[in-house]
């Protein structure tokens, strides 16, 4: 199992270093969504609730830290949407070949999470640029826990929608999300928004950004929603590939 | 076969191509709806105690700010799709005496035919959810296709000069998801960076026809101009790659 999981994931990284357009696209748009962000909104101290205590941070810092799983969350839904529906052919062929669902699902989602890295470190990059989190290691896994939960959310939308319907739901999804529902700055968020894909990766990376302490709790609950999600996109998976 | 007929032809030929699917119908209805109350109801979360730099209610500048986005998301990424699906088949009709301006034009008025669609059901929207009511209903509806228009060319510029899919969407996606954030009015960024995000002034006419019944007219020109600019970058780049065998 694990070569053919090595083949396929070798073969994507090869189709993926020859799109330097896409590799280029990975690394500017995270700079250009935080740092245009930051650079345009006044830096004011502005009220933000975190972990129930109500703390005042920079509007500036707030923009880094909180654009940053924003736009690693919109870039790895697109790349997780683009990757399944680009190697759906490969993949009912590789079906019929004998590989299980499993290996292609754990292969593409280990493609996605190079994807993911590349945009987190670039986005990292300005963030950090802009100003200094409180633990920066737990900043940066809350960070890829972000864009791993919406790559893998994007592998299960294009599963099971086309590509013009899924970039509609990957669109709004994230944004509505990450930059609506999960923001500190609410003092009056609806109950249901804890059970957003959001939710766990920006309470630990808001947590790791502006308080001392390490959010252990939140970033093992952002890990259980991933390998919930993983478990719901190897079914999808393997009931639109199922070899009759 | 006469030009007026051909862009007829190619416009039918777009359309029914969309609207074939019906998974593109549901969601081109459902989601304006959903954009609207969403965006809505995760403003109306936030204190109204001057933390964003909205004119009324947080929940109207939400509302507003979900039709808007909903509109131009949609027209572009449309936009976007039908330049990249068509391309070679674009080429191939450029080759049997399509000039390059009827292939644009035909997508051109594709786009506003759905925009036209989009607007409609975010103007319903508005006026069914919104407590305050509309208080001018065509002038909300002329700025939504309006933005529809401007995304939907947007798309168009885009998905010539970035001919694949992943990549265009990437772009795509994120110009929409900022020029949105910009064009709210919910930050305190200065009018003169403000006034360039395509959406702003979309935006502005919309907002004066639901908060104060008028139509924003000195939103109108510049919203125009921009519709304009897009349209003959869209021709222009369109008319190389056409010429260059669809290659970008």
């Amino acid at each position: 199992m694990q070569r053919r999981v090595t083949t396929v994931l070798s073969m994507g990284a090869r189709e993926f270093s020859r799109t330097p357009l896409l590799l280029a696209l990975l690394v500017f748009l995270p700079v250009y969504i935080i740092g245009v962000f930051v650079w345009l909104v006044s830096d004011t101290a502005v009220p933000a609730t975190i972990d129930g205590v109500r703390v005042s941070v920079s509007m500036s810092a707030f923009a880094a830290a909180f654009m940053t799983p924003v736009a690693v969350a919109i870039l790895s839904g697109i790349v997780g949407l683009f990757l399944v529906q680009s190697s759906r052919a490969a993949d009912d062929r590789l079906r019929l070949a004998g590989y299980r669902a499993s290996e292609l699902v754990v292969a593409r989602v280990g493609l996605l999470a190079v994807g993911t890295v590349v945009a987190a470190t670039a986005s990292l990059a300005v963030a950090l640029f802009a100003f200094s989190p409180e633990t920066v290691a737990a900043f940066a896994l809350a960070t890829v826990l972000c864009g791993l939960t919406y790559g893998v959310l994007g592998v299960i939308v294009g599963t099971v929608l086309d590509r013009l319907a899924g970039v509609y739901v990957m669109l709004f999804a994230p944004m509505v999300d990450v930059l609506m529902f999960q923001n500190p700055l609410a003092t009056d968020s609806p109950a249901w928004t804890a059970a957003l894909p959001g939710h766990f990766a920006t309470d630990a990376l808001v947590g790791a950004a502006f308080t001392a302490g390490v959010p252990l709790d939140d970033l093992a609950a952002a890990s259980g929603y991933l390998l919930v999600l993983l478990g719901v996109s190897v079914l999808t998976f393997y009931r639109t590939t199922a070899v009759e | 076969m006469n030009a007026s007929r051909r862009i007829t032809t190619g416009v039918r030929a777009s359309t029914v191509s969309f609207f074939r699917e019906p998974l593109n119908v549901a969601l081109l209805l459902a989601l304006p709806a959903l954009s609207v109350q969403i965006y809505g109801v995760s403003l109306a979360q936030f204190p109204d105690v001057g933390l964003f730099d909205a004119a009324g209610s947080l929940e109207t500048t939400g509302r507003i700010t979900g039709a808007v986005f909903a509109t131009g998301a949609l027209a572009g990424v449309l936009g976007l799709f039908q330049m990249i699906s068509a391309r070679n088949a674009d080429h191939r009709l450029s080759l049997c005496g399509f000039r390059p301006v009827e292939l644009v034009g035909s997508r051109f008025v594709t786009v506003l035919a759905v925009s036209l669609v989009i607007s409609a059901v975010s103007t319903g929207t508005l006026v069914a959810l919104l407590s305050t009511g509309v208080g001018a209903p065509l002038a909300a509806l002329a700025g939504l296709t309006l933005a529809g228009l401007i995304y939907g060319l947007l798309g168009l510029v885009v998905g010539t000069a970035l001919p694949r899919e992943l990549e265009g969407s990437l772009v795509l996606v994120m110009l929409a998801d900022m020029d949105n954030v910009f064009a709210s009015g919910l930050f305190d960024i200065d009018e003169s960076i403000t006034q360039f995000a395509p959406l702003s002034h979309p935006h502005e006419i919309v907002r004066q026809a639901v908060v104060d019944g008028t139509l924003a007219t000195g939103h109108v020109l510049p919203a125009l101009a921009h519709v304009f600019a897009f349209a003959l970058l869209g021709v222009g780049v369109y008319a190389t790659t056409i010429a260059n065998g669809g290659d970008a």
